[in-house]
């Protein structure tokens, strides 16, 4: 998968930190959409389409909205067990949110 | 000159020139020769020729000490320690006899092998623990354990005359296991980065290994919640370390040269702490004393380093040291500066504010790193900046941005240490006349010709 950042000496390290899992990820994407990701007060958005990844801080309407603390983010996608999950809060397509978590994790 | 040198040493380097400057924006200095020491006789029969000749001798092992404290006197001599390498543990009594050559990545093995544990600073694994210590650097353990200064238990160094000094309390049992009960001499040789003497082995404190240990990173929203953290967990007693690094050290790890501006949603600061327990119930006891007090101060709940590091493995200098951090080492403009202080506590966040002011005016990322020392009893507070070495501009500024930077928080009490040459102005005007002249006093004594690295204090008549 590419993975592109938008303005990277902008961007939070949320979003420096989705960057960095997507480009590591092995899990195959087929995504398309708007993931956008909330960690304490940070926000940052990914853009699935054809293969490729856009990490920016405000692409557009977001497919699903994953939010949580940072370290409640990064456990959920480390560590992706029910406790984990059950500490962010999703908005939007449960499903989408779902696979882009899987796709994030190592 | 060179046949005597050559009588020594058996041979002297021609490269010169690679030991003229170092990563900083001090002045460069080009040696008119180099000699490797490969025994440590070798130290004291250097001196005594230098001292007859009058020649400087700057002491050197990686010379990656960020504050030009090993470039050289104009047509001195570079006696590089690298070759005198050795350690000894003494695994009961917790202490290294360690030669100038052994790094960190050398003595962090050794002491695991005694079941044995030391903090490290910011350096490269192949950096010189010795020449660490010396100048009072600082680690992972320094909340615990206070400045490297202060596990110094004795030294042996070489006079410019030639004479051998072994101090602490290995003056009289040749064992390093502390500075008194005579007379503190090792203080004669820690931070005067050479000035002294020449110190061919010293005694290191190394602490017990503990069966649990825990690095986890506090997200703190500004300046003050961060602050707030470091001043309550500093006293606590619980933690071997709390540092905290500014929001660009991320940024940079991550593969971002010029981060900037900062998201005003993104934590200001990151806390990173450090703790060690023998029992289960007591690490978990610590860990819940963090998160409290993360949750008083105002900041994001612990994280596990190294869930962040399966996230982002670029991030893993962080996770284990001593480690490289390329970051900071290899970046194209090659340049790298710091204004390092220890200063009080409760001035922290206002010596914060004025340095970062200070770096973001003049276009660098306001890169900090604090941290309580020695229980609580005072802070470090460092501003790090990246520069194009080969930009004259460039240096010149940078050089002008850390005397600016060294001002403000001497006013606030901080006092620069590893004290580099650009700085030696501000702290000197400052200093108490008395001590000074102390200092004058004891450089004629120990060194009456002058040889030993003269550039460092300006202590030459």
């Amino acid at each position: 998968m590419q993975v592109r950042i938008e303005d990277p000496p902008g961007m939070n390290v949320l979003g420096l930190f989705l960057a960095a899992a997507l480009r590591r990820s092995a899990h195959p994407c087929a995504l398309a959409g708007i993931l956008e990701v909330g960690a304490g007060r940070m926000r940052a958005q990914v853009r699935f389409a054809s293969g490729e990844a856009v990490v920016t801080r405000a692409a557009g309407p977001a497919k699903a909205t994953v939010t949580g603390s940072l370290p409640a983010l990064v456990e959920a996608i480390v560590r992706p067990r029910l406790r984990a999950l059950l500490r962010l809060s999703v908005r939007g397509s449960r499903l989408f949110a779902w696979r882009t978590l899987q796709v994030l994790r190592p | 000159m060179r046949r005597e040198l050559e009588a020594i040493f058996g041979k002297v380097s021609t490269d010169v020139a690679s030991h003229a400057r170092d990563a900083t924006e001090n002045p460069p200095r080009t040696p008119s020769f180099v000699v490797e020491a490969a025994r440590e006789e070798q130290v004291g029969e250097l001196l005594k020729l230098a001292s007859a000749r009058g020649v400087p001798v700057t002491p050197k092992v990686t010379g990656q000490n960020i504050g030009g404290l090993a470039i050289p006197a104009e047509g001195g001599i570079v006696l590089d320690l690298r070759s005198l390498d050795a350690v000894e543990i003494d695994a009961e009594n917790m202490v290294a006899w360690i030669g100038p050559g052994v790094s960190w990545a050398r003595l962090k093995a050794a002491a695991a092998d005694a079941g044995l544990v030391l903090g490290f600073p910011l350096a490269p694994p192949d950096a010189s623990v010795l020449a660490c210590a010396l100048m009072d650097g600082l680690s992972t353990m320094a909340l615990a354990h206070g400045s490297f200064g202060d596990w110094v238990h004795g030294v042996v160094a070489y006079l410019s005359d030639g004479t051998r000094v072994v101090t602490g309390s290995a003056a009289v049992s040749g064992r390093p296991l502390s500075r008194g009960p005579l007379p503190d001499l090792t203080g004669l040789f820690l931070n005067w980065f050479g000035a002294t003497g020449v110190v061919v082995k010293l005694g290191l404190a190394l602490w017990p290994k503990r069966a649990h240990r825990r690095r986890e990173v506090i997200a703190c929203p500004d300046l003050a919640s961060g602050v707030r953290l470091l001043r309550a967990g500093g006293r606590t007693g619980l933690f071997d370390d709390l540092g905290a690094l500014g929001w660009p050290a991320a940024h940079w790890a991550l593969g971002v040269e010029d981060p900037g501006p900062r998201d005003p949603a993104e934590p200001e600061l990151y806390c990173i702490a450090e703790y060690a327990a023998d029992e289960p119930g007591e690490i978990e006891q610590k860990a819940r004393r963090l998160a409290a007090l993360a949750r008083e101060a105002g900041s994001e709940p612990p994280l596990p380093v190294a869930d962040l590091l399966a996230l982002a493995p670029d991030l893993a200098p962080f996770a284990e040291l001593p480690a490289r951090l390329g970051f900071l080492l290899d970046h194209p403009g090659g340049g790298l500066t710091w204004v390092g202080t220890y200063g009080p506590l409760e001035r922290l966040e206002e010596g914060a504010r004025a340095g970062s002011a200070l770096l973001e005016r003049a276009g660098h990322p306001p890169q900090v790193v604090m941290r309580p020392m020695k229980g609580g009893h005072y802070a470090v507070l460092r501003f790090i900046e990246k520069f194009a070495r080969d930009d004259p501009g460039a240096t010149e500024r940078v050089r002008a941005l850390n005397v600016d930077v060294a001002r403000a928080l001497l006013d606030l009490g901080f006092v620069p240490y590893k004290c580099p040459e650009v700085l030696l102005d501000e702290v000197l005007r400052r200093m108490d006349p008395g001590f000074r002249d102390l200092m004058v006093r004891i450089k004629r004594a120990v060194d009456p010709t002058g040889i030993l690295n003269p550039e460092r204090w300006r202590l030459q008549p």
